[in-house]
């Protein structure tokens, strides 16, 4: 009866009215997106900021109400939901964020905020909700007396500890991780991002990981969405991914990363900024920047299609064979 | 490969000695910055990497004279620019030397605008103050900055606000600023760490760019060890106040051996690696008013012993021009 | 922030020390007035008129022959349950109003704040006296006026302290788990947005006391012979020449009680938050 398909957007919006200088104009922070996330993955959407990433993960999640679209979770349409049925998709569905301290009421001691999911569904009585938080911070490696501490006492790790804790109490399926390792210095990244996998092997979740660190993503995702000015550009398996990416924005995000050997310079670095989002340009959003658009790229924009088998780009010139040189 | 011959042979434009910076605000004080000491030769990038807390900030403060006097400062050790000593320098004298002889750039370039005066205006205005120029002379010198640190545009670039521009951007500007006087010294903390990848690889770019066309050294602070490999030419690791290891960048990368070092690239995603699985350093960064008697790492190694709990390990030459601080060189 | 770290913090400034201790002092005064009180508050001994303080009459008598010490004291009961009274009445449906105009916004905020900005154009005694003239002139009148007037400050102080903190992520991930309005407003903004109010009701105990005093003292307020210090400090403002004392004990009392709460308030402030600090 399980659909392998977990979460599905068709061709979501979301746009946001701006006045600059009186003018009106449209911000379309997410332009079109369709995707599927595969029950038991980890899908990453990657891009820079005012990509739209984290407006799509909110979207998906119907965190904030979409332009237009739809979002299918489990078969069942999100906009479509009453209070109950929301209330059993918030269940469902966690969130996990960047900046852990502000995500915590600094009122509230730790074995509270873990508690807080319990009441907020009215799960179990007190003592098995006791007995679970105890659990919780022993499975997320906190000690069981930090639940009569209070949120400032935790070091950045911890806290994201904490809020790992919090998310999977009511045993979601599918998590949304919003740059859940930005903030935390590298030693302490890495024991988030293996408690992370550890955790959706034990649980069998699902993640929606957004990121802006390649390194991050390539360790902890499967599949990964790349976006630009609101648009995805290219989806692919992550190895197939890095191997040859398609799109020349892809391309170009990989090489900016700096590599970790002294031998190997920065090639190809990538000129101009970020177009604005209120004003994007025309055709392909890319074109301005990229090193290979061709006339058509500046008038039309390009669909978003399979190039190669089970690989997706929206490019008129796919890197399909200098891919292998990159 | 690098050799210390070159440094060896001319004094080095800049020598620190056992400087230790110390707070006093807190209750109790607090060494942020213990015994350190470099050298920093001409045209060259020293990076100075760590994480949250080791210092590698305050290092860099401790070098501009910039601890607020209200809440700590250098208690010992000598700072040396060229043969002439800075600590003790009175207030006039070390903003001459900040402004034309060192010169320091941000993370957060919004932060160190002025937000309701145009970039161009305060650019003009460091030149005016620093070279002595008149109005016209300072504009067409801002210009000519700002063409250099690859603004396009820059006529128009002169009269928009920060807030017009974008975060590349505004690290060019602040580049500018700080390149107007012709520093010897460029000191970057976490330059690029607001930035996207791709506009962090440009600002790289031009900093490793500007720095022999100009003929600056620089001293970059950052966490990133990509970063480090893309622009240094020597490294110091920190860790909670101390240096813990020191090497050219190819040495260090080739061959790291203390153990907190071994445990930041294993703890790294690296991109190129076909792992999937992260080896983390356990644990947490102690506080700087909690450190452990002996060795600050001892709690996180791997390979700690009974006299890591003892006392401070001695920072040794494992090979001629590479240096550790770990009691693990000196068992056989 | 402990308890204890608070108290701490608390003893720290001197300032805050005297309002406590003269807060303290009057809380006692008016728990244990009619015990330490020498004399009856209400019976007229007219042999004893306007005496000058003395060894029997520490602060002397009053146009009656009445104590003058004796009718503090019982005052004091009179103002601290002013104080509690009207700030009570100002700070609950305050809080309210404001917690459901921040939280839920639109045409709900904008009618309650219409309203509140027009309570608040007038002039707050003003508008007490004009309660109090149409509720008539009584003790529970006043409290009542001097209440209302206030409701306005609490509602903008919770409200802003709302929109605030109903951005914050804290805030927000409670939704995103599924929580309700009510646990929302309740168990996350309300106890965030405490430490401004507290610090206001403190606060705005002395002004209530004071502006109860006014009333008295224009006759709208408590009538004779209650030993209310604004309605003495009224009926001694007739022997001002004669004997000053009669209007300037009372006089100094509230001045005393309105230093001590401010002085304490400025103190909790500082300690709960610092950021309120002009």
């Amino acid at each position: 009866m399980t659909d392998p398909i977990i979460l599905s957007a068709r061709n979501v919006k979301k746009y946001y009215p701006v006045k600059t200088l009186g003018k009106k104009g449209l911000v379309k922070a997410v332009d079109d997106v369709s995707l599927d996330i595969v029950r038991g993955e980890t899908f990453g959407v990657v891009g820079e900021s005012g990509c739209g990433k984290s407006t799509l993960g909110k979207v998906l999640l119907r965190l904030e109400d979409l332009t237009e679209g739809t979002v299918i979770f489990n078969g069942q349409d999100l906009s479509g939901l009453n209070r109950a049925g929301l209330k059993t998709f918030r269940k469902q569905a966690q969130v996990i964020y960047q900046d852990p301290y502000s995500a915590l009421n600094p009122k509230k001691k730790i074995g509270a905020v873990i508690e807080e999911p319990f009441k907020i569904h009215r799960l179990f009585t007190k003592q098995e909700r006791q007995k679970k938080v105890v659990a919780l911070l022993e499975k997320v490696g906190l000690h069981p007396d930090h639940r009569d501490r209070y949120p400032h006492e935790f070091s950045g790790g911890q806290r994201q500890r904490i809020i790992t804790a919090r998310a999977l109490s009511v045993s979601p399926e599918f998590i949304l991780a919003d740059e859940p390792v930005s903030a935390l210095d590298v030693s302490i990244q890495a024991q988030v991002i293996n408690l992370l996998m550890d955790l959706k092997k034990e649980e069998s979740l699902t993640y929606l990981f957004i990121s802006h660190d390649l390194g991050v993503v390539k360790h902890i995702c499967d599949r990964l969405a790349v976006m630009y000015l609101g648009r995805i550009v290219e989806t692919a398996a992550v190895e197939e991914f890095f191997a040859a990416p398609l799109h020349p924005y892809s391309r170009a995000l990989i090489a900016a990363v700096p590599v970790v050997d002294p031998r190997i310079a920065l090639s190809a670095i990538l000129e101009g900024d970020v177009p604005s989002p209120i004003n994007p340009p025309d055709g392909c959003h890319f074109h301005p920047r990229c090193s290979i658009a061709g006339d058509i790229c500046r008038r039309k924009a390009p669909r978003f299609e399979e190039k190669l088998s089970g690989r997706f780009a929206a490019c008129h010139f796919p890197l399909i064979n200098q891919g292998e040189a990159a | 490969m690098h050799t210390l011959e070159k440094t060896d042979m001319t004094e080095p434009l800049l020598c620190i000695e056992n400087m230790t910076t110390r707070f006093f605000a807190g209750k109790a004080p607090v060494t942020a910055v213990d015994n350190l000491s470099l050298e920093l030769g001409r045209e060259e990038t020293l990076a100075i990497v760590g994480e949250s807390g080791s210092g590698k900030s305050v290092t860099a403060l401790s070098i501009m004279g910039l601890i607020p006097k209200s809440q700590g400062r250098v208690t010992r050790g000598s700072i040396r620019l060229k043969g002439q000593e800075l600590i003790g320098l009175d207030k006039k004298a070390m903003t001459r030397i900040r402004g034309n002889r060192i010169s320091m750039i941000f993370q957060e370039p919004m932060t160190s605008l002025n937000p309701v005066l145009t970039a161009g205006f305060q650019l003009m205005e460091v030149i005016q103050k620093h070279r002595h120029m008149d109005r016209q002379k300072a504009r067409k010198e801002a210009l000519h900055m700002l063409s250099l640190v690859g603004i396009p545009e820059p006529d128009s670039r002169l009269d928009a606000y920060p807030h017009q521009m974008s975060g590349g951007m505004r690290q060019r500007v602040m580049i500018a600023m700080a390149l107007s006087c012709h520093p010897e010294i460029m000191i970057a903390d976490e330059p690029t760490t607001a930035l996207d990848v791709t506009i962090q690889a440009q600002i790289l770019h031009l900093i490793n760019q500007l720095k022999s066309r100009i003929g600056m050294s620089v001293i970059l602070i950052t966490h990133d060890l990509g970063v480090v490999a893309q622009t240094a030419q020597k490294v110091l690791v920190m860790y909670a106040g101390r240096v813990v290891e020191q090497a050219w960048v190819q040495d260090l990368f080739d061959h790291p051996v203390h153990p907190y070092t071994l445990g930041l690239f294993a703890s790294l995603p690296k991109i190129k690696a076909k792992t999937r699985r992260l080896t983390p350093i356990r644990g947490m960064v102690p506080s700087l008013d909690k450190l452990p008697q002996g060795c600050a790492f001892q709690d996180r190694c791997d390979k700690v012993m009974d006299v890591c709990r003892k006392k401070q390990p001695p920072f040794v030459a494992v090979t001629p021009d590479h240096f550790s601080r770990c009691w693990c060189h000196e068992s056989p | 922030m402990g308890r204890w770290d608070m108290l701490r913090d608390l003893l720290k400034n001197k300032n805050t020390v005297l309002g406590m201790v003269i807060v303290g002092c009057i809380l006692f005064l008016a728990v244990f007035g009619p015990v330490l009180a020498p004399y009856d508050p209400f019976l007229p001994a007219p042999l004893d008129r306007l005496q000058l303080p003395s060894r029997e009459h520490w602060l002397g008598t009053d146009s009656l022959g009445r104590d003058i010490l004796t009718r503090i004291i019982y005052g004091s009961r009179i103002s601290v349950m002013i104080g509690l009274v009207a700030v009570t009445i100002s700070l609950v449906p305050g809080t309210v109003l404001g917690l459901l105009a921040g939280y839920f916004g639109k045409t709900l905020d904008a009618v309650i704040m219409r309203v509140m900005d027009v309570l608040l154009a007038f002039p707050a005694i003003l508008m007490a006296v004009f309660i109090a003239a149409i509720l008539g002139p009584s003790l529970v009148n006043t409290m009542i006026a001097v209440g209302i007037v206030y409701i306005p400050h609490y509602a903008r102080i919770v409200r802003s302290s709302v929109l605030l903190l109903k951005e914050q992520l804290f805030v927000q991930s409670v939704s995103h788990m599924g929580g309700s309005h009510g646990r929302i407003i309740f168990s996350h903004i309300l106890p965030n947005a405490l430490a401004p109010i507290i610090v206001y009701a403190t606060l705005g105990m002395g002004t209530a006391v004071l502006q109860a005093a006014a009333l008295g003292f224009l006759g709208l307020g408590a009538q004779p012979p209650q030993p209310e210090w604004g309605a003495m400090l009224s009926e001694g403002r007739q022997y001002l020449q004669l004997a000053p004392h009669v209007a300037a004990f009372p006089g100094l009392a509230i001045l005393l009680l309105v230093l001590g709460f401010n002085v304490f308030g400025d103190g909790l402030r500082d300690v709960l938050d610092p950021t309120l600090r002009t």
